[in-house]
């Protein structure tokens, strides 16, 4: 299990972290979404022990990280700027590994790489950058770690690549018992791949839940009445409502909470019309920001 | 949590493969050049093998530490320098120290390796050809300890470098200000104070001088910024070697504790924080600054001019080196908006430039003031100085440099010190280039380089002193018995040559006979006899050229042998110089009555030289041969030679007789056979007022023949 304790960073200055605690389960995929310099890849160095923090503690089975290599052994990490050694080809990158992690597999290493149709010989610095984020990730998945961690791994990808790698983590995590934590600034990358998701916004973490949790908790209930009811009068029927409007007739709401129980006390008041329907989670992440009182935009 | 440092045996076999393509460069370059070197050898066979130092047979080993191990420390530690490598391989799983050490220790490999390589090769070389190289292993073992010891200290300067910047260009910048700047100043300040004559050479110490610094040192001698040792000299300097090794080592663990501490964050950034980048920025500044701190000092303290101090030669300097300041913090952080930040640490640059100035002064001032009385001075020891590098000692420097100088307390002699320190300095209080003109009695003074010791301290100065001084100082070192003892033995050598009056002597088990021989003599010779002689500049009968090795270099001593001195010598000298001469004369005797007999025509020359002691000349001519008879000219030109040995201080007739084309009359189908060689000799004989007069007899029955219608005899 990882988790952080009000772990902060600072860059000259500049807050980067602000006091994140957190926890992400074994075995489980774990998604960080925010905007661009929210702090996800501070978040992932820090854990990865790249970076010391500056407060607070990151512990990996209670174990700190920081300079600790008998934890990192069990770490891949990939970047979202990538490196390979200069002129370095697949092979070349094996060996590398190879040298570096005791439970690098070079059979595997070579079965991913057929398995994305790479070409092993051919130098890395010729590889598109969907290629070289291809070669990247299975260079770490080779390396069989307990904990890893993608760092934007998505951009650049194609979508058939972009499955293939998503199914190759499940995989892992599945039979390896492998944890995962992947961050993108895209929650539709991460929507069907993830089990918790965390929202990361300025440094800090504004939200943090299970994704089964996130889709059924909330839901969007559109309903027309003969009489008028106004957002007051349904709170008073025990219907938690997250957000309220209404166009004409009709009554648009976000509504928190047990929905078989919302169903039937509205339709206690005889509605001309009654739908309940689903959110999708950008919708669940803005509305969610909204009560928190954060305003930001998605992609 | 506290980790061992340990050494990862996959992270140092990564490192090798990493360095490979530069350790194969490497070795192509330093291996190749020594066989391209052992080859040119081999293409000629010398009278003697050419002697070697470790230095001057292997010299590129240098390149071990200016060149390879910096690259390949830049190259192993790349990943500081960029975001992403640096955040790669801080996720290893390995701690720092880990990494560090285990790439270290890859790249102080492979520079082994060069290093061994080149070593290898040269041994192999000097095995095979022992006709041609002797090499001497004495300097070869510590030039090679030299190398790896400056090695050592660049690469750990490097890592100190890498420790406080993440970029390449500060990182170099940083290297040669760790390298470099504290002995630069050094050199700086006492280049200055030294300027003075009188303290050439003796205000630096053995840990002050750049020559303590393998790094710094070597390249000082090379580019002739600091002659107190001979690059020779260096290379073989063990206090020099250690020292690298120490600093070396001491720089590689503060390099290492940086290492461990920095952040992968300040991979591409100039410095890890605005601070260091402001002390980065004055250590720039100051280097230059150091500069035109010096010049001004020796404007206002050493030098008086017939001018004004001119101003704006300083405000030009100033403003250069505020220019090359703002440029440094551009071209570093590339940030606009930083040189407006970087203004107010002129401030603080400009006070230190004041504290260097005052602090120049006053230690000036005080080498100035340090004027002992008589008494207060315990004794002098006179020392010889200032080796140079073109190989070369008078037999005077050998003594002092054999017996390490000579200690003096002598009241008399410690009352002349006193009063020529006194005057010395008293004359370069104005202009240090007083010292060169005659004192208020007219009288020139030379200087005597010396260690004063009195109860505070004990200081090198150069005195300078009159000519009547001198002679009562020489007197008092003479009879020194060390001294003394050190004059009668000449230095070991197995390189000896003969420079005399008969210089076709190239027989090297003759000339090492005579020279035992002369060793042996000398030994046992009156001592003010052979002073004297040499001091007087008498003639000698023949001199000694020999190869003597002193602290790694070689130098030549000529040793000039006086009849007076070493009468056996140079008795024996002449037999044998009278013996080759006649078997060389016999021998073209008979060539030239062969070629008459056989009547060929030739074409060449006589050329007759006879000249005193004292090389005047008494009598010269030329005649030219061109037909068969012309060559009885040669024959009774030889005829007139005086009988017995050449005598030094008599007349000396130089014959030279040169044939270069001979043609055969005998013919045979292919055209005319030539079966006589040419003809080129150069003979020294004894010559009288009768070989003048008798060659001035020649010249009037060969009239025709002359060459040079302007005979003359004087």
């Amino acid at each position: 299990m990882i988790t952080t304790e009000k772990l902060s960073k600072n860059f000259s200055g500049f807050r980067a972290l602000e006091s994140i605690t957190c926890q992400i389960q074994n075995g489980s995929i774990y998604g960080m979404v925010g905007s661009n310099g929210a702090g996800k890849s501070t978040f992932l160095r820090l854990i990865t022990g790249v970076y010391k923090p500056d407060e607070g503690t990151v512990l990996i089975d209670g174990q700190p990280v920081w300079e600790n290599p008998d934890v990192k052994k069990r770490i891949a990490y990939v970047p979202d700027e990538l490196y390979f050694l200069a002129g370095a080809n697949i092979n070349r990158m094996e060996k590398m590994y190879k040298s570096m992690y005791s439970t690098f597999s070079v059979e595997k290493c070579r079965k991913l790489t057929r398995l994305f149709e790479l070409d092993p010989k051919k130098p890395l610095n010729t590889f598109s950058k969907g290629m070289r984020r291809q070669a990247a990730t299975l260079l770490a998945l080779s390396i069989q770690p307990e904990y890893i961690f993608f760092d934007e791994t998505f951009d650049g990808l194609d979508p058939v690549m972009r499955n293939l790698v998503k199914k190759l983590i499940c995989e892992d995590v599945l039979e390896r018992n492998a944890t995962a934590v992947i961050t993108s600034h895209s929650l539709r990358e991460l929507e069907d791949t993830c089990d918790q998701l965390a929202l990361l916004h300025k440094g800090g973490l504004v939200l943090q839940s299970d994704v089964e949790n996130l889709k059924t908790e909330q839901y969007k209930i559109q309903a027309a009445f003969p009489q008028q009811y106004e957002k007051e009068d349904f709170e008073k029927m025990g219907i938690t409502v997250q957000s309220f409007s209404r166009q004409g007739a009709v009554i648009n709401m976000i509504v928190k909470g047990d929905r078989n129980a919302a169903y039937a006390k509205l339709r206690s008041l005889n509605p001309v019309l009654l739908e309940i329907l689903p959110l999708s989670l950008e919708e669940v992440f803005t509305y969610e920001m909204d009560a928190l009182g954060y305003t930001f935009d998605y992609e | 949590m506290k980790q061992k440092i340990r050494f990862n045996l996959g992270l140092y076999i990564e490192g090798l493969r990493q360095l490979r393509v530069s350790g194969i460069i490497g070795l192509i370059t330093m291996v190749g050049i020594m066989l391209i070197m052992l080859i040119s050898l081999g293409e000629y066979t010398p009278d003697k093998p050419e002697q070697f130092t470790g230095l001057n047979y292997m010299p590129w080993l240098i390149l071990a530490f200016v060149g390879f191990m910096p690259l390949m420390m830049l190259q192993m530690f790349h990943f500081l320098n960029k975001r992403n490598a640096s955040d790669l391989y801080h996720s290893l799983p390995h701690t720092r120290s880990t990494i560090y050490l285990s790439f270290t220790a890859a790249v102080v490999t492979w520079v082994l390796v060069l290093i061994f390589a080149t070593v290898l090769t040269g041994l192999i070389g000097a095995w095979v050809m022992p006709e041609r190289i002797a090499l001497s292993y004495s300097t070869l073992l510590p030039w090679v300890l030299y190398c790896i010891s400056a090695s050592i200290l660049v690469g750990g300067a490097i890592m100190i470098a890498k420790g406080l910047t993440g970029t390449l260009l500060n990182s170099i910048v940083l290297t040669a200000l760790i390298l470099f700047l504290p002995r630069f100043l050094l050199s700086m300040f006492i280049g200055a104070v030294e300027s003075n004559p009188i303290f050439e050479n003796s205000i630096s110490n053995s840990f002050t001088a750049s020559t303590i610094n393998p790094v710094v040192g070597m390249v000082f001698a090379i580019f002739g910024i600091d002659y107190r040792m001979s690059t020779g000299e260096l290379a073989i300097h063990i206090p020099t070697i250690v020292y690298g090794f120490v600093l070396g080592l001491i720089y590689f663990a503060v390099g290492g504790f940086l290492f461990c501490r920095r952040s992968s964050e300040t991979a591409s950034q100039s410095a890890p924080n605005r601070l260091m980048q402001a002390i980065y920025r004055i250590l720039v500044a100051m280097t230059m600054c150091s500069v035109v701190i010096v010049l001004l000092f020796e404007e206002t303290h050493l030098y008086s001019y017939e001018y004004d101090m001119q101003i704006y030669p300083y405000v030009i300097g100033y403003l250069a080196i505020i220019f090359v300041y703002f440029l440094y913090e551009l071209l570093t952080t590339r940030r606009l908006k930083n040189l407006v930040k970087a203004i107010p640490t002129l401030g603080i640059i400009a006070v230190l430039n004041v504290a260097m100035y005052f602090g120049l002064v006053g230690i000036y001032n005080s080498a100035m003031n340090f004027r002992p009385a008589a008494d207060e001075i315990n004794s002098v020891t006179i020392r010889h100085d200032d080796f140079n590098d073109y190989g070369y000692m008078n037999y005077s420097d050998y003594v002092l440099t054999k017996i390490d100088g000579v200690k003096l307390d002598d009241q008399q002699v410690l009352k002349d010190v006193s009063y020529s320190l006194e005057q010395s300095l008293e004359m370069t209080e104005e202009d240090v280039s007083n010292i060169y003109n005659h004192d208020s009695r007219n009288q020139m003074l030379t200087p005597v380089f010396m260690e004063i010791e009195t109860d505070g301290k004990t200081v090198m100065r150069n005195v300078y002193m009159t000519e009547d001084r001198i002679m009562q100082l020489n007197q008092a070192i003479l009879a020194n018995e060390s001294c003394r003892k050190a004059w009668l033995t000449p230095p070991d050598s197995s390189y000896v040559s003969i420079y005399g009056n008969y210089s076709r002597f190239s027989d090297s088990e003759l000339e090492a006979e005579l020279y035992d021989q002369f060793c042996a003599e000398v030994k046992n010779a009156d001592f003010e006899t052979w002073f004297n002689a040499h001091n007087n500049y008498e003639n000698a009968a023949f001199t000694f050229t020999v190869n003597y090795l002193s602290n790694g270099t070689n130098y030549g001593i000529d040793i000039p042998v006086y009849e007076t001195v070493a009468p056996e010598t140079v008795a024996h000298y002449y037999q044998i110089t009278e013996e080759m001469q006649k078997e060389e004369l016999k021998a073209l005797t008979e060539q030239l009555r062969a070629m008459k007999e056989a009547g060929v025509t030739v074409e060449g020359n006589v050329y007759v030289y006879v000249r005193d002691d004292s090389y005047m000349v008494h009598y010269n001519n030329e005649w030219y041969l061109n037909e068969t008879d012309t060559l009885d000219i040669p024959l009774e030109v030889l005829e007139t030679r005086a009988d017995g040995p050449v005598d030094a201080a008599g007349k000396v007739m130089e014959v030279s007789v040169n044939i270069w084309y001979v043609q055969d009359s005998k013919e045979t189908s292919a055209g005319p056979e030539q079966a006589f060689a040419s003809v080129d000799h150069y003979f020294e004989y004894p010559a009288d007022d009768t070989t003048i007069e008798m060659l001035m007899e020649l010249q009037e029955e060969y009239a025709g023949t002359s060459a040079d219608t302007t005979a003359t005899t004087g």
